[in-house]
């Protein structure tokens, strides 16, 4: 049914299109009555019946197709400079431009094209393509079939209902009710101040009206979705047969609107997914057959309006995923650690195919596998303020659910002060606001080598400062913004799978914003995504999230984080992202170094704040104690700490601790003698080297760094610890 | 030289400029700029010009001209059109329409060397001083703010 209607929605686009490039014909061909070698106007005409032979191969009609045809051959001789444009040849030509309106005339009466044949028209095209001698035309029988008059078919067409209208006019009308927007919203502001019955009313008024006209306005410039996706029944088509596979692609709700930008940018998402469901997801005909199902596979595109968003649903009655194998990979790869992969749930194990770097591995085909994986898929929808779900119905197939905006030309956003400047945040980034006051500022947020790190939740989130992002460091001396009394505004931000805090001095309100690009180059600085109107009429500029995630050089970082577990995953023999790596010295040892994600915290205490309890060191950091291990002592080099009861050191400085997590997040400290540096590098072990405590070794600046494992260095010591307890046992029981 | 007759004279960095009344859009005062971190010194800010944002260009900065004497605190923006639209220049003075109809059209003096040579198309002799007749369109040029942008550290 709905199927039927799609198609005639196409006839008729079909027939105003066409209407539109005839009467356009007419006044070519017209004009090459009088200048018969103008070259761009034959190209005009050629290039209409083109077009309209090409539609006709698409809905079957089979007799404008001939006769589109026999009018573009002659113009192809005309084109070429073969054949000239007589008055009779424009004249005939102009004959078959009246014999397709009659057709079309036809078709939209009752869809066919009618009986009525054109052999004397076609006959003298195919002269005047051959170059023969062409016969005077007969006089037209008068009949039914032609009683039109040449007027009545002219104006045909003109019973349209669609008017076709100049995109940058769209646009323009978009940036006027932007505008409109933007003062209503200032006389809201203004109007709460006053106490008049009959203006607040209007005002309300207004304030009714601009919003419907916002919403028609915007609705001027909704694309169907159908003109995105009208290829990809061929595309389908050809990436089936390279597979090997038979696949039928529907599509329910061509008809959904979006915004132009928006259909841009959802287009080579769809494309990925269509690719992958063809490559991936669907089976070989004698699989399906196997399993049960028809032997060709079905992809159903569906796309509909609901809650002033819009929904696409992605869905093929493919294999589904398989959750095993996807953890095993993940876990190969280093994604998830060992001791995780048990605890997690289904859905979480199917999201690990959003992460960057997954689908990279192994599935290479000639089609999809190029490491445009599920994560760009994501990244695009989020950017524009959209989310997608997957939902895996294992052995029936699988559904990507993608939601998205209806626009993105008035956004809301939240709006921050820094430094006396404000700053607008769109509102899809935005994950939490957090209030950190002084005390706790100077306690949960720790510097990992220079990057800030607020501890929220037991989760490490880097934190940006605005203004150092911006390049507005304050002055030292400068004291510090009466209103944030040394408390910290920090507004949560995500990008994809990141999360970053960003602080500000102030968080003010959310708006609705409109979006106005920058321009004159300044569209260039990567930090900002454009600059908006405020009520009050200031100027605020739109922060990209996705780009100060870049400037601050997170994007790297983040990537790490991914995989960060990956070290302390063990059996990773190669890890082609980059790792973090923390190197500290131990006396009497080859330089070592560990994952940084596994270090939370570097301290450095005195040593009289290091007791000592039987075989173990304990610290007091503030009111918790602190178990210590002493990396030298537990690999093999001499304890430097046992002097702790018989002398004091020469050196007398403080110890440095690298405080680390176990797997159950308790914590304990390793003991070293220096801390280096923090490095990122491509973590490739080397084999040699590997012992109980150390994974392995690479070279770093030239020398040979031992890579430690933090749990078996834990194994090490609760080993050493048992041994020494076993020591002590049997010594008592020798006595 | 097909110049306007009617000229838009103003001051900046202590040189006296010009430009085509045509080209000028309009002249403001006192309008609140609203600066861009990280943005050359060349651009001032932005500026809400009636629910439009322009961009305002520094004038004497753009130009590479010493500053003789503090900035005023008020200065004027002259608003352009430019092909790509409004832009607008911060200027120190304005010094009112100047016919340049009877006056030597000469090219830019020597003194004005280097980069910001190409900004100005030419001098007007007055009495008592030249008026440079500025090349909007390259003085608004987006390609030499992009090519700061890209030279910065990251």
């Amino acid at each position: 049914m709905s199927q039927l209607s799609h198609q005639d929605e196409r006839v008729k686009e079909f027939l105003a299109e066409s209407h539109e490039n005839l009467c356009a014909c007419d006044i070519d061909l017209l004009a090459l009555e009088t200048d018969p070698t103008d070259r761009n106007r034959i190209a005009s005409v050629f290039r209409a019946l083109h077009t309209l032979k090409g539609t006709c191969g698409f809905f079957d009609f089979k007799k404008l197709e001939v006769l589109a045809h026999a009018g573009e051959s002659v113009l192809s001789k005309a084109r070429t400079g073969d054949l000239a444009v007589t008055a009779e040849v424009a004249a005939t030509l102009l004959e078959l431009v009246d014999a397709i309106r009659r057709t079309l005339a036809h078709i939209e009466k009752d869809g066919s094209e009618g009986d009525e044949e054109e052999p004397y028209l076609l006959e003298r095209l195919r002269c005047f393509h051959e170059k023969k001698p062409v016969e005077p035309a007969p006089a037209r029988a008068p009949g039914p079939p032609s009683t039109r008059s040449l007027a009545e078919t002219l104006l045909l067409g003109s019973n349209e209902r669609t008017v076709r209208v100049d995109v940058s006019l769209l646009d323009r009308l978009m940036n006027l009710v932007g505008e409109l927007v933007l003062t209503r919203n200032q006389l809201l502001e203004n109007v709460a101040e006053v106490d008049d019955r009959t203006l607040t009313m209007s005002s309300q008024r207004l304030n009714l009206v601009t919003s419907e006209l916002q919403e028609w306005v915007m609705r001027t410039r909704l694309q169907r979705i159908g003109s995105i996706i009208s290829k990809f029944p061929r595309i389908v088509r050809d990436l089936a047969t390279g597979a090997g596979k038979r696949v039928r692609f529907e599509v329910d709700g061509a008809e959904t609107e979006l915004d132009r930008s928006i259909l841009e940018t959802i287009k080579d998402p769809l494309l990925h997914l269509l690719r992958n469901a063809v490559d991936h997801g669907l089976e070989p005909p004698d699989v399906r057959v196997k399993a049960g199902k028809p032997p060709e596979g079905r992809i159903l595109l569906r796309a509909y309006h609901d809650s002033g968003q819009v929904n696409i649903e992605f869905e093929d009655d493919g294999s589904g995923i398989n959750v095993d194998a996807v953890l095993v990979k993940a876990v190969a790869i280093g994604i998830v650690p060992r001791d995780r992969a048990a605890t997690m749930s289904q859905q979480e194990i199917i999201n690990l195919i959003f992460l960057p770097g997954f689908s990279t591995a192994e599935r290479v085909t000639s089609i999809s596998g190029r490491g445009v994986g599920a994560d760009v898929v994501r990244n695009n929808v989020e950017r524009i303020g959209g989310s997608v779900e997957l939902v895996n119905r294992p052995g029936h197939g699988v559904t990507f659910k993608i939601r998205i905006p209806l626009t993105l030309a008035i956004v809301p956003a939240l709006i921050v002060t820094c430094r006396d400047k404000r700053y607008a945040i769109p509102q899809a980034n935005l994950v939490e606001l957090l209030r950190v006051t002084k005390e706790e500022a100077s306690s949960r947020i720790e510097i990992l080598h220079s990057w800030p790190v607020y501890r929220l939740r037991n989760r490490l989130l880097p934190i940006l400062h605005l203004e150092k992002l911006l390049g507005l460091e304050r002055p030292a001396k400068e004291p510090s913004q009466p209103e944030n009394d040394g408390d910290l505004s920090i507004v949560v931000l995500q990008v994809g799978e990141r999360q970053f805090g960003l602080t500000v001095d102030l968080v003010s309100d959310t708006q609705e914003i409109v979006v106005k690009p920058l321009n004159r180059g300044l569209e260039c600085i990567p930090v900002y995504s454009g600059a908006t109107i405020l009520g009050d009429g200031g100027l605020a500029l739109i922060l990209d999230v996705d780009g100060i995630a870049e400037r601050a050089g997170l994007k790297s970082a983040a990537s790490q984080l991914a995989v960060r577990d990956s070290l302390d995953a063990g059996r990773l023999q190669r890890a082609t992202s980059q790792v973090m790596l923390l190197l500290v010295e131990v006396v009497g040892q080859a330089p070592m170094a560990l994952s940084l994600s596994r270090a939370i915290r570097l301290i450095e205490l005195e040593r009289g704040s290091i007791v000592r309890a039987g075989p173990e060191l304990f610290a007091h950091i503030g009111t918790r104690v602190l178990p210590l291990l002493e990396l030298g002592a537990l690999l093999g080099s001499p304890s430097r700490l046992d002097f702790l009861q018989t002398k004091v050191p020469e050196d007398g400085g403080g110890l440095h601790i690298v405080v680390c997590t176990t797997p159950g997040d308790r914590c304990f400290g390793l003991v070293v003698d220096r801390i280096v540096d923090v490095i990122e590098i491509p973590l490739e072990l080397e084999g040699c080297g590997r012992r109980l405590g150390v994974r392995g070794t690479i070279t770093i600046d030239g020398l040979i760094t031992q890579i430690l494992d933090v749990d078996e260095v834990l194994e090490l010591a609760e080993a050493k610890l048992r041994g020494d307890r076993s020591a002590v046992e049997v010594s008592n029981v020798g006595r | 030289m097909s110049d306007g007759k009617q000229v838009c004279s103003f001051v900046a960095g202590g040189q006296l400029f010009g430009v085509e009344v045509e080209k000028v859009q309009e002249i403001i005062r006192c309008y609140q700029v609203s600066s861009v971190p990280l943005a050359p010194p060349s651009v001032a800010g932005l500026i809400n010009l009636r629910g439009e944002i322009v961009v305002a260009l520094d004038l004497a900065r753009r130009l590479e001209l010493e500053a003789t004497s503090p900035r005023t605190k008020s200065p004027f923006h002259v608003v352009l059109r430019t092909a790509d639209g409004p832009a607008s220049l911060l200027v120190d003075e304005i010094h009112g329409v100047v016919d340049t109809t009877s006056l030597a059209f000469e090219p830019p003096p020597e003194t004005v060397r280097g980069n910001p040579r190409r900004f100005i198309r030419g001098a007007f002799q007055l009495a008592d001083r030249l008026l440079l007749a500025l090349d909007i369109e390259e003085v608004a040029r987006a390609s030499d703010i992009k090519a700061w942008i890209g030279e910065q550290p990251k």
